[in-house]
């Protein structure tokens, strides 16, 4: 389904969602700048701080154990920076479904990385409208991008 | 066609439908199920609606000084916490009231730890207060334990849940990282 056939309340709609995920990404992110999560060991911290919540025999405390807790800075600089990018490309609608990917895959990776919650999965699907329908061609950058390359993928 | 329940205006059979759902939510409302013990009665506490949780209940028999069963019920499926949102959501219409958990039954004895049971279910009903077992019962309010035939076995308190994955780590040999052996 293309931009010209979704109807008005649609793209109000998708727009909303669009913002509201951008906020929540934007949020997360603020927070993980503020607790210097790349120059310092606080990710370390936390992921041992997790360890303790969760089923010592499941793949999630395998995972901290054997590669969260000894390379925790490769997370940290994903974490921080994958939220930064997909917190921007979701508010100013630039690139917004490789962001809307990109979030999907995030909460993935938390669920399979120790953090699994049945609201994971809710919050995962709420990103899949993103994916499907063009949300960066109305109030986004993606508009402006895809009639200068429209043959990129980028910005469809 | 027309007649008082297939009105021929679309602005009536509207507001048919809409009058016709609003009232099978209210009913659905009113009528919300059993009512659930009230929680400040409960002297161990188990959320229904906490599809990700382990619980684990430590139950000493009366007679017994230094052992104990530990009865862990397990957090569910993936597709009983998918069944769960669903819960969640309509808990306003139709409240839980009961759940299915797996369960594994541990034993510690004069500081020997041992896994009796990992195939077993737990039920716990929230209605009568009861949670059965496969060998016993254990009554929320009370926290009492009981056999089948209701004879009282012992007592039971809800382990928090941090020195339950404790005590299943020491089980497994499986000491937490940086900690000292």
């Amino acid at each position: 389904m293309n931009r010209s056939t979704l109807s008005r309340p649609a793209v109000i709609a998708l727009v909303t969602l669009r913002l509201l995920m951008a906020v929540f990404f934007v949020g997360a992110a603020i927070n993980k700048w503020q607790q210097s999560y790349i120059t310092s060991d606080r990710l370390q911290r936390i992921f041992l701080e997790r360890i303790e919540e969760i089923d010592p025999e499941s793949f999630g405390a395998w995972f901290l154990e054997h590669v969260g807790i000894p390379h925790y800075q490769p997370f940290a600089w994903l974490v921080c920076w994958g939220e930064t990018f997909i917190g921007l490309g979701l508010l100013f609608g630039f690139m917004t479904r490789g962001a809307a990917v990109g979030a999907m895959l995030m909460m993935l990776s938390f669920a399979m990385g120790g953090y699994y919650d049945a609201s994971l999965i809710v919050l995962t699907l709420m990103f899949l409208p993103l994916v499907w329908w063009p949300a960066g061609h109305h109030a986004g950058l993606d508009a402006i991008w895809h009639r200068r390359y429209p043959q990129s993928i980028l910005f469809r | 066609m027309s007649s008082p329940l297939y009105p021929r205006q679309p602005a009536l059979r509207r507001a048919i439908l809409w009058a016709t759902l609003a009232s099978v939510l209210l009913l659905g409302a009113c009528s919300r199920g059993p009512e659930p013990l009230p929680a400040d009665q409960l002297r161990i506490r188990i959320n229904l609606l906490c599809s990700t949780c382990d619980d684990f209940l430590q139950c000493r028999a009366n007679a017994s000084t230094d052992g104990f069963t530990l009865y862990r019920m397990r957090e569910k499926s993936f597709w009983a916490q998918i069944a769960t949102i669903g819960d969640y959501l309509i808990q306003s219409l139709r409240r839980k009231t009961s759940d299915q958990r797996p369960l594994t039954v541990y034993a510690e004895q004069n500081g020997l730890r041992v896994a009796r049971s990992t195939t077993g279910a737990a039920r716990v009903d929230l209605v009568s207060g009861l949670i059965s077992l496969p060998d016993s019962l254990i009554d929320l309010r009370d926290g009492s334990w009981r056999s089948l035939q209701g004879e009282v076995l012992g007592g039971c308190v809800s382990m928090p849940r941090r020195e339950g994955y404790a005590w299943v780590r020491e089980l497994l040999g499986r000491p937490l990282p940086g900690a000292t052996p």
